[in-house]
C-alpha cells in the first residue's frame, strides 16, 4: 500500500505543472473499510499534490449518529443515571487534520464556513427532550467524542513535501459509525480556500458479520427465534458429545 | 485478540469473554449453581449495555442447560406437568418483564435497575452462602429449624384450584406454581438469570416436591423460559449479541466439564466458600460503582 502511494508520488512528481494553476489532486490507498469480527481500527493514507505554495486541511466526517446520553446525577448516597436524552444530528467522526495550527491558517469567519472548528458538529444538533444545561451537555460530548478520538484536531498530521505534494495517514478507530464517510481536502494560502476536493470512504460491515447484524436489526424476531434455536442445538449437541466422551 | 460484537457494538478481548464463560461453567460444575447470575455483573464491568447483557445472558443460559435438561429427560427427573404449569408463569412474567426493561431503558433506568437487582440478590445470595459455608466449616451441623416444614401445610392447601401431579406425588393449587412462575419470569427478562437459585429451593421446601425431580424440573423450566425471554429480547429490544452469546456458551460448556472433574477430588465446603467469596465480592463491586462519584458524569451510547 505504502509503496504504490510513494510511487504515484513520484510520477506526481515528475509532471510538469503547465499553466499558472494546477489543480488540487488528492487519491486514498483504498476506498473502503471492511468492518469484520476480527476489525479492531485501521489507517488510511490520503496523499495528493497541491497548486503551489500554501496550507492543506483534511477534514474527515461520518454521517450522523443517533446517541444517547445521560447524566449521573446524585440520590442519597448513590450515584444514579439521570434523564437520558437522545441526540441527533451529530457527526460520530470528525477529524481535522491540517499541515498547521487551524488558528494560523484563516481567520474564524472563514474557519466556520468551511466547517473547520469543532463546534461545527453541533451546527444540525437536536436533543429530545430538549437539556436543561445544553451547554454542558455539548462540551460532555466534546470531552468525551474527544476522548474516544472520534473527534479530533491535529495540526501537524499533513505533511508536506517540496511544497507541491502532500499525505496524512488518518487514523480509522476502532469503534466507529458505518455508512459513507467524506473525506474532504482544502487548499488555503493567505487565510483563503482556494481548492477543494471530496473522496468518499465506504465503511461497512462484510460478508457473515454483515448479514448477522443486517437481519438483527431488520428482521429481529426471525433473527431471535433462528438464533435461540441454534444455540438449544448447539448446547444439547455439546452436551451429548461430552457426556458420551466422559461415559 | 480484540473483536467487534455486532450488537453491543463494541470491542471486547475474546480470551476474557472466553474466560468469563469458562469460569461460571467452572463454578457451576464444581458447585452445582447455574452462575446466570454473574454472567451479567462480568458483561456490564467490560462495557457491555446492561440491556444487551441480560438478553444475551438469557441465550447463553438457553446454549448450558439444553444438555443438562436433555440428561434429566432421559433419566425420567422432569416433573412434566408441573414444568408446563411454572411455564405458563414464566412465560407470562418474562413477556410482561421483557416490556418493563423496554419502558425502563426508554426513560434512561434499565442501567440502575439492573444495578439494585443485583446488589440486593448477590448480596443476599452470597452471605447466605458465605454463612453457610462457615457454619458447615466449623462443624456446626445443628439442624437449622425451618419454619416453612414446621407448619407447612397450613394456607396453600385451602387456595383454590388443586390439581394432582402425579410424578411428584403431590395436590396442590395451580395458583402456587404459575405465581412463582410470573416472578422468576421477571427476574428472567430483567437480570438475565436462570432462576434456578430460586426456583430449586422453592420447589424443595414450599412446593414440597421429590428431591429426584427437583433439578430437572427446574432445568426444564428455565431451559424454556430462557428460550422465551432471548426471542423477546432479540424481537423487542435488539438485545442478543449472537457473538457474544455463542462465545459463552462454548467457554461455559467446557469450563463445567473441567469443573465437574475437579469437584469431585475437592471438598465441597471449601469450594461453596470460594463460590460464596466471588458472589459477595461482585456485589460489593456493583454497590462500589454508584456509591463513588464518577470522574465523568456523562456518558454516550449509540441508539436505535
Amino acid at each position: 500500500m505504502m509503496l504504490r502511494a510513494l510511487l504515484f508520488l513520484t510520477c506526481l512528481l515528475g509532471v510538469p505543472s503547465y499553466g499558472a494553476v494546477a489543480p488540487l489532486v488528492t487519491e486514498l490507498n483504498k476506498h473502503s473499510v471492511d468492518i469484520t469480527a476480527r476489525y479492531t481500527g485501521d489507517r488510511i493514507l490520503l496523499f495528493g499534490a497541491m497548486p503551489g505554495g500554501g496550507d492543506v486541511v483534511v477534514k474527515v466526517t461520518s454521517p450522523a449518529e443517533k446517541i444517547s446520553i445521560d447524566r449521573k446525577e446524585s440520590l442519597g448516597p448513590f450515584w444514579l443515571s439521570g434523564h437520558k436524552h437522545v441526540v441527533e444530528g451529530v457527526p460520530g467522526v470528525y477529524y481535522l487534520l491540517s499541515s498547521a495550527p487551524l488558528g494560523h491558517l484563516a481567520d474564524a469567519d472563514t474557519l466556520a464556513r468551511y466547517g473547520l472548528t469543532l463546534d461545527t458538529v453541533f451546527a444540525a444538533m437536536r436533543a429530545s427532550p430538549p437539556p436543561q444545561h445544553p451547554a454542558a451537555m455539548r462540551a460532555a460530548i466534546l470531552r468525551i467524542k474527544k476522548a474516544d478520538q472520534h473527534f479530533l484536531v491535529l495540526d501537524d498530521a499533513v505533511k508536506i513535501i517540496g511544497g507541491r505534494l502532500f499525505y496524512v495517514s488518518i487514523p480509522i478507530p476502532a469503534r466507529l459509525p458505518l455508512g459513507q464517510y467524506t473525506i474532504h481536502t482544502l487548499f488555503l494560502r493567505n487565510g483563503t480556500v482556494l481548492a477543494e476536493e471530496s473522496k468518499p470512504l465506504d465503511v461497512d460491515e462484510v460478508r457473515l458479520e454483515h448479514w448477522v447484524s443486517q437481519v438483527a436489526e431488520e428482521a429481529p424476531w426471525t433473527f431471535g427465534a433462528l438464533f435461540v434455536a441454534l444455540v438449544l442445538l448447539l448446547g444439547l449437541g455439546l452436551g451429548i458429545f461430552l457426556n458420551r466422551s466422559r461415559a | 485478540m480484540e473483536i467487534f460484537l455486532p450488537i453491543a457494538h463494541m470491542d471486547v478481548n475474546l480470551l476474557l469473554i472466553v474466560f468469563f464463560g469458562a469460569i461460571v461453567g467452572f463454578l457451576s460444575g464444581l458447585v452445582g449453581v447455574g452462575g446466570g447470575f454473574l454472567i451479567t455483573p462480568l458483561l456490564i464491568f467490560v462495557g457491555v449495555p446492561p440491556l444487551v447483557a441480560v438478553g444475551t445472558g438469557a441465550a447463553q443460559i438457553v446454549g448450558t442447560s439444553a444438555g443438562g435438561t436433555y440428561a434429566h429427560w432421559r433419566l425420567g427427573n422432569v416433573d412434566m406437568k408441573m414444568g408446563l404449569v411454572l411455564l405458563v408463569g414464566s412465560w407470562s412474567g418474562g413477556a410482561l418483564g421483557v416490556q418493563i426493561a423496554k419502558m425502563l431503558e426508554a426513560g434512561g433506568n434499565f442501567g440502575n435497575t439492573v444495578t439494585f437487582l443485583y446488589v440486593g440478590l448477590l448480596g443476599f445470595v452470597g452471605f447466605s452462602m458465605l454463612l453457610e459455608s462457615i457454619n458447615a466449616l466449623r462443624g456446626s451441623q445443628k439442624a437449622r429449624a425451618r419454619p416453612a416444614a414446621a407448619n407447612g401445610e397450613g394456607w396453600h392447601a385451602r387456595l383454590p384450584m388443586q390439581m394432582d401431579f402425579p410424578v411428584s406425588g403431590l395436590r396442590i393449587s395451580l395458583i402456587l406454581p404459575v405465581v412463582i412462575g410470573v416472578g422468576v419470569g421477571i427476574l428472567t427478562s430483567l437480570m438475565g438469570v436462570g432462576g434456578g437459585f430460586i426456583m430449586v429451593p422453592v420447589m424443595i421446601y414450599l412446593l414440597r416436591m421429590p428431591t429426584k425431580v427437583v433439578v430437572g424440573t427446574s432445568l426444564f423450566q428455565l431451559l424454556f423460559t430462557t428460550t422465551e425471554v432471548a426471542i423477546l429480547q432479540a424481537g423487542v429490544n435488539h438485545a442478543v449479541d449472537p457473538l457474544l452469546a455463542i462465545i459463552l456458551i462454548l467457554g461455559s460448556v467446557f469450563g463445567t466439564q473441567w469443573g465437574i472433574r475437579l469437584g469431585a477430588k475437592l471438598p465441597g465446603e471449601q469450594l461453596r466458600l470460594i463460590l460464596a467469596l466471588v458472589v459477595v465480592s461482585v456485589a460489593v463491586k456493583m454497590l462500589y460503582g454508584i456509591l463513588v462519584k464518577p470522574d465523568e458524569l456523562y456518558s454516550l451510547a449509540l441508539t436505535r
